[in-house]
């Protein structure tokens, strides 16, 4: 296929270039049908920027096709989504209402000004929505893609794609057709993917994490099993000396998304989320996180919604399992302090 | 102090890198450009046809980045109107070679300050800091216009080749301007003669391409963006993992690494020849062969007749003849050989690394030239008893890639070193898989345009065949692509 025609080279008649059309179509839906004959054996494909948010967001849209809601809903990052059981949360609540534990891995306010008007609101239609941050979510750091992914890019690209992806197999599967390492385990009994492992393993019903917590705060171990669960550890042994600075689109992002839902009529209670001790290894970091707090009371005072902060009980190294994220005890106390101050605060049951 | 917030494995970036907002041939905006300008070439009709076709150019080339069409305006300026006046009756000799300075200043000036000069500035201050000088921290960092070094070559050359009275001055301003600018072959080549390419420009009233022609352009396009998106881009990967991606690299993902690079900028750059010729040739007009096969080369100097040929005819033509070439005596003619390919070197880019990758090509073909070796005529595949030699000649190119990839000298140095490490770190049996099957691709895309040099005898002979190959390509893209497009290697130089 390098050159023209040449001149010496008789034309192919116009059935012949029709026959060349017709068969490379029927390679292409050969192909496709090839693919969708072994869907199962396929990894579901990730289209949102973490398989954390995949699997919520397929909760939730099952809660809302069941025709129920969760009145009270957590919101926030990793320190929320493990540190919230909303089982626990509800059992303590007075007429025990529904909830759901929305908050997500990597779920920076950057994340959270979209999720939760986009996502979180109209499937669950909360009454009540318990928004963590603490101040690690309004440094400069990585930002999720969560702009980039398939499933939330605004780009009229990826709106293509998405009609294709929702209508062709082999476009779907595309990630796990192109990776030759899954092959032969395509070709054996299927692949189990991050957003199946995380769906079986990490996240269960109502979005409570369910995934072993091991470790302590000094000595943080690598999570039984399954190495792609295992979550980016906060270092015991680093020195904070590389503080980042405070970044004012974040501290924004708070407030868009406490603002959003005020307007969609949902009460809102920004809870300071918990850390040890352990976590502080500089009397900067102690500062910085002080700073925050007090911030983050006035500015959720200023905008009339909640402020609640129960960290002062859960400063205990104990609690946790790394220097960030509480272990299923501490989940079960931040969950029941929690609801403690929630019906104190007369926004449940009042 | 990572701050715990749980980011995966699987949300990670990967390592290419990517472009928007441009007209890049495997990017949807191209799939949308081509046929609205084609469609808006035939329907008009005598000048306005080329005037479109300037106009469309423009476009494609401000949509990569505006800042910089002043500059291909003014060395288009320059060309015609040096163009212009060497063709004027009556020039005397040194009027002649005085005009053609001016375009060789400009044109070179051009390609020195946006190229070089940050390069040169850099080791002039590392020369004055050995000699015990304060040679200050240079932070010249001019940013590259995009196909600086194709479209000057072009444009000169036509300079050259006016004043060497071997064409006929450009008479119209459009016409040349388009010469310049075909956007086809205007951000990576091939670097396209005057002599060939202007008098298809004006030809005012050619017939638009045949059905035969079309589907010929349109197979060479899906060709083009085959080699692309499934063959080239997933090499990155590899690639990086052998080249500063994974410390530790030891022998096996080296050569993975090194024959992954090999296979990755042969199939990304002869994928941007075949599109650009493929839609030169919806405009009814052929461009040059670039690529005929390089990797089935028995020597360097087949080699060099097969792997980026417009580059190398003109370097043949315009540097290493005017140095004398074969004709000053055989230790002459291994310094012109060795002179002329760290220039070719230098062309695609300011680094030592470039340099020392010309030179390695410059000193194997001055070994070739000692020895006497002749290039076989003919496109017959390598026979049996070459096959050796057409290893050979590969190990030879690849361990020169080295260079050419490697970020800074210290890092080809590194991957060399690792070659003699067998302890070190492993691929991935994915990563040899996936080297091996598109070895295997390629080496099949070879030999059969090696044995098939008329594509539409083919589709007449066997459609179903075609037809075949054509859906898988189709299938195979659907898979391979998303996202942002992967910008073209050549598209840095």
């Amino acid at each position: 296929m390098t050159s023209p025609a040449h001149p010496e080279t008789p034309a192919p008649r116009r059935r012949t270039l029709v026959r060349v059309v017709v068969v490379a179509l029927v390679v292409v839906v050969l192909a496709e049908l090839a693919v969708r004959a072994g869907a199962d054996r396929f990894p579901t494909p990730q289209t949102w920027y973490h398989p954390s948010a995949q699997v919520k967001v397929d909760q939730m849209q099952a809660i809302a096709e069941a025709g129920e809601r969760r009145p009270v809903v957590v919101v926030g990052t990793s320190q929320m989504a493990m540190g919230v059981d909303p089982a626990v949360l509800s059992e303590d609540l007075p007429g025990h209402p529904g909830t759901y534990n929305a908050a997500l891995l990597a779920g920076y306010p950057l994340v959270t000004r979209r999720f939760v008007p986009e996502e979180v609101v109209p499937t669950l239609h909360p009454d009540l929505v318990v928004f963590g941050v603490s101040h690690l979510d309004l440094q400069e750091g990585a930002e999720p893609p969560y702009d980039d992914a398939l499933a939330t890019s605004a780009s009229p690209w990826a709106a293509v794609e998405r009609w294709l992806s929702d209508r062709s197999y082999l476009v779907r599967h595309r990630d796990a057709l192109r990776n030759p390492g899954l092959w032969r385990q395509l070709l054996g009994g299927g692949v189990d993917g991050l957003v199946e492992r995380y769906r079986t393993a990490a996240i269960g019903p109502d979005g409570v994490w369910t995934y072993p917590r091991q470790g302590s705060c000094q000595d943080p171990a690598v999570d039984a099993g399954d190495d792609d669960l295992a979550i980016e550890r906060a270092d015991p042994g680093g020195d904070g000396s590389a503080l980042p600075p405070v970044d004012p689109e974040r501290v924004q992002a708070v407030w868009d998304t406490v603002e959003g839902l005020e307007e969609d009529g949902v009460a809102v209670a920004v809870v300071l989320a918990p850390l040890p001790d352990c976590h502080f290894t500089t009397a900067e970091e102690r500062q910085r996180w002080q700073e925050a707090r007090a911030e983050l009371a006035a500015g959720t005072e200023a905008r009339g919604a909640t402020w609640i902060d129960v960290t002062d009980q859960l400063r205990d190294d104990e609690l946790y399992y790394d220097t960030g994220h509480l272990d299923e005890a501490g989940s079960a106390r931040f969950s029941a302090l929690l609801a403690a101050a929630l019906v104190d605060a007369g926004l449940v049951g009042g | 102090m990572v701050p715990p917030v749980g980011v995966g494995p699987a949300t990670r970036i990967g390592h290419h890198t990517r472009r928007q907002g441009t007209l890049a041939f495997n990017s949807v905006q191209y799939a949308l450009f081509l046929p609205l300008v084609v469609l808006g070439y035939w329907v008009l009709r005598g000048r306005a046809r080329t005037a479109w076709l300037l106009v469309a150019s423009y476009a494609f080339y401000v949509v990569f980045d505006w800042r910089f069409l002043g500059l291909l305006l003014f060395t288009t300026a320059v060309d015609f109107f040096v163009g212009r006046a060497l063709g004027a009756p009556g020039g005397e000799q040194r009027h002649r070679r005085r005009l053609l300075g001016i375009s060789l200043a400009a044109n070179l000036g051009v390609l020195a300050t946006f190229k070089y000069l940050g390069f040169f500035v850099e080791q002039a201050a590392a020369l004055l800091d050995a000699v015990g000088l304060d040679g200050g921290s240079p932070g010249l960092r001019l940013l590259l216009p995009y196909g600086i070094s194709f479209y000057t070559f072009q444009s000169m050359a036509y300079s050259i080749d006016v004043y060497r009275r071997r064409i006929e001055p450009c008479r119209d301003p459009v016409d040349f301007a388009t010469f310049v600018a075909f956007f086809p072959q205007l951000v990576a080549g091939p670097i396209s003669r005057a002599g060939s390419l202007l008098p298809q420009i004006q030809r005012r009233d050619a017939p638009p391409p045949s059905g035969t022609q079309t589907s010929s352009a349109l197979l060479l396009i899906l060709l083009g963006v085959t080699k692309k998106v499934v063959i080239a881009d997933p090499m990155a990967g590899v690639v990086d993992s052998a080249f500063g991606g994974q410390p530790g690299a030891g022998t096996l993902l080296t050569v993975v690494g090194i024959v992954a690079f090999a296979i990755q900028i042969y199939a990304d750059f002869s994928a941007y020849t075949d599109i650009a010729r493929g839609s030169a040739q919806l405009f009814g007009i052929e461009l040059v062969h670039n690529f005929t096969e390089p990797y089935l080369s028995r020597s360097i100097t087949e080699f060099w007749r097969r792997w980026h040929m417009s580059l190398s005819s003109w370097l043949r033509d315009y540097v290493y003849v005017p140095l004398g070439g074969n004709r000053v005596g055989a230790r002459r003619t291994y310094v012109n050989l060795v002179l002329t390919m760290v220039l070719g070197g230098l062309w695609h880019g300011a680094g030592w690394t470039f340099v020392i990758w010309g030179g390695i090509h410059g000193s194997l073909l001055a070994y070739e030239r000692w020895r006497g070796v002749r290039v076989p005529e003919g496109e017959a595949l390598p026979r049996d008893r070459e096959l050796l030699a057409v290893l050979r000649t590969f190990a030879l190119v690849c361990l020169a890639w080295v260079f050419f990839r490697a970020a800074s000298l210290s890092q080809a140095l590194e991957v060399l070193g690792n070659l003699a490490d067998p302890g070190g770190a492993a691929p991935a049996p994915e990563q040899v898989v996936r080297v091996l099957v598109w070895v295997a691709g390629v080496l099949a895309i070879d030999v059969a345009r090696r044995t098939v040099r008329r594509p539409m005898a083919l589709v007449r002979a066997r459609p179903a065949l075609v037809g075949a190959l054509v859906g898988l390509a189709v299938a195979a893209i659907a898979v391979h692509t998303g996202g942002e497009p992967v910008q073209f290697i050549y598209f840095q130089f």
